[in-house]
């Protein structure tokens, strides 16, 4: 199994990413640096896949690509 | 023949129509007023992207030289329009409201200007709108090339967003109508915020060719007026088959009141929920009132939800995926970061990262969802509610934060933009009355191509109403 070097500088950005992404979903706060927004668009990403994952769908049913009203 | 007054500025199509067919105004006359105007207000509320007033007044000329010889095109000739900034004007710049394309400039129109240029209508300004569209998302009201779109009825509120531009300047008397574009909630949003009839129709109706792609299945053009049968009116115009756009239904639209069934024949589904504890608190009495407007049409109400579905989640993904995949040169080269509004520079960064299955799981249940809202319409003839819970937010307020209550038990109808938009189906949003000073609006939405049903409904309710009539006391 490949095992991934982290340095801990690598691993301190980690986990204040992860808290600042956290503490924006949780406390509705903004974020402030760009590095923030990012992180809190894919917690969104997330979030929505989530909901997404949630709908069961039958084998047959066909994306609505060829979308007419 | 004298100047005309300041009464014209908010007259509706038909009225300025017989003005000019009485030749107590001219075209250019009407051009001259109204781009004095739009190019004095528009600025102050930020709602002009780029004046055009020169250009009009030569396409004006040409329309009095056609009443004079009595060639008459209908009602829109010599009624100059408003453009979302999203729209090509040909060798005119179009910034799509963001910096990275400023400098933007076309050599071909955009089919809607091409239409209206055909009925006489000429275009007297670009109008500001949010960049992008709104793209995948923004926090704030400033999110634009012109700054944030101020409301004419309280320059310390939103207008809303992303067709600010073209709200406003219809609400302030700046043009007599205004072209934007919805792909989820760009039409409902800012005519509700600022108190103007507003359509957003069928998907597939009006041709999008030579717009801002946002989302190839989602993206619509509409009318802002000053009433239900203006909206008719622009309509009757700007839809229509084109070949130029993939998404085209192939489909005409005759505006006709007269063959509207009768509305005690009309069943409206609603969720009386929606209109009390689910809105604001401070527009709850003005929406109750107006649902009693809408009772006393004679219309039959029936308390109907919408299916259960992640609409949010669905919308969100499948304009992030589409969103990323239309700007991805703009993203990988890194022009994104000139956007104003840093949310939406990183969901446009996000969205490429989107994986195919989630794209793919979200279009699947649009699918399943829409029929399930079509279901609906087995025992029903077109949904009621809200167009947004409430006012206009304060300008510098963030968009994203929700209010501080828990979420309703029963949601009723209030996903209706994002599931009207999945779903292709029309809405029309009315104004409804007044919290405090700011304006609020109720939406219809009905099936495809109903939209003659939402005008004959949206008609009767204004002939009991004047909201719809209500100038911003701001704007003389």
């Amino acid at each position: 199994m490949n095992k991934k070097k982290m340095t801990r500088r690598q691993l301190a950005g980690l986990i204040l990413t992860a808290s600042a992404t956290v503490a924006a979903q949780t406390t509705g706060s903004t974020p402030s640096s760009p590095v923030e927004e990012l992180e809190a668009a894919r917690a969104h990403i997330r979030h929505t896949s989530d909901a997404l994952a949630k709908v069961p769908v039958a084998i047959d049913l066909e994306p609505a690509f060829h979308f007419n009203a | 023949m004298k100047e005309p007054g300041s009464d014209i500025f908010f007259a509706g199509i038909s009225e300025l129509n017989a003005m000019l067919r009485a030749k107590q105004v001219s075209a250019v006359e009407l051009v001259r007023a109204f781009g004095k105007r739009l190019e004095g207000l528009g600025p102050r509320y930020n709602a002009l992207a780029l004046p055009l007033t020169e250009h009009a007044i030569r396409a004006a000329r040409a329309v009095d030289a056609e009443i004079k010889r009595g060639r008459l095109r209908g009602p829109l000739q010599g009624i100059p329009y408003g453009a979302k900034d999203l729209l090509s004007v040909s060798g005119q710049p179009t910034t799509w409201g963001a910096r990275p394309y400023a400098d933007q400039v076309f050599d071909y129109s955009a089919t809607v200007v091409t239409r209206l240029s055909n009925a006489g209508a000429p275009v007297l300004g670009k109008l500001a709108m949010v960049e992008l569209a709104g793209g995948p998302g923004y926090r704030f009201a400033s999110a634009s090339l012109t700054g944030p779109g101020l409301n004419p009825w309280d320059p310390s509120r939103w207008s809303g967003g992303s067709s600010s531009g073209s709200a406003i300047a219809v609400a302030a008397g700046l043009v007599p109508f205004a072209i934007g574009s919805e792909t989820s909630g760009s039409i409902i949003t800012p005519a509700a915020f600022c108190g103007v009839t507003a359509l957003r129709p069928t998907y597939g109706l009006v041709s999008r060719h030579g717009a801002m792609p946002l989302s190839w299945t989602l993206d619509k053009l509409g009318p802002f007026c000053r009433s239900v049968e203006d909206c008719g009116l622009v309509l009757e115009v700007i839809a229509g088959s084109d070949h130029q756009d993939p998404g085209s239904a192939g489909k005409s639209f005759y505006y006709t009141p007269q063959y509207a069934r009768k509305l005690s024949e009309l069943r409206i589904g609603f969720a009386s929920q929606d209109f009390a504890e689910s809105a604001d608190e401070s527009a709850r009495a003005a929406f109750q009132q107006a649902l009693e407007v809408v009772r006393g049409l004679g219309v039959q109400l029936v308390e109907t939800k919408l299916p259960d579905y992640p609409y949010d989640s669905m919308i969100s993904t499948i304009i992030s995926v589409d969103a990323a995949s239309v700007f991805e040169t703009l993203i990988t080269s890194g022009r994104v970061d000139q956007l104003a509004d840093q949310k939406q520079i990183a969901g446009l960064k996000a969205g490429l990262e989107i994986p195919a299955g989630v794209y793919l799981k979200a279009m699947r249940i649009r699918r399943l969802a829409t029929q399930e809202i079509f279901k609906l319409f087995g025992d029903l003839d077109v949904l009621l509610a809200p167009s947004r819970r409430g006012p206009a937010p304060a300008i510098g307020e963030p968009l994203d934060r929700h209010p501080d209550r828990p979420a309703p038990q029963n949601p009723g109808l209030t996903s209706l933009i994002a599931a009207g938009n999945l779903a292709g189906m029309p809405a029309l949003s009315l104004p409804c009355g007044f919290a405090g000073k700011l304006p609020v609006a109720m939406q219809l939405a009905g099936l495809p191509f109903s939209e003659n049903m939402l005008l004959a409904i949206g008609k009767e309710f204004q002939s009991r109403t004047d909201w719809h009539k209500r100038k911003p006391p701001t704007t003389g």
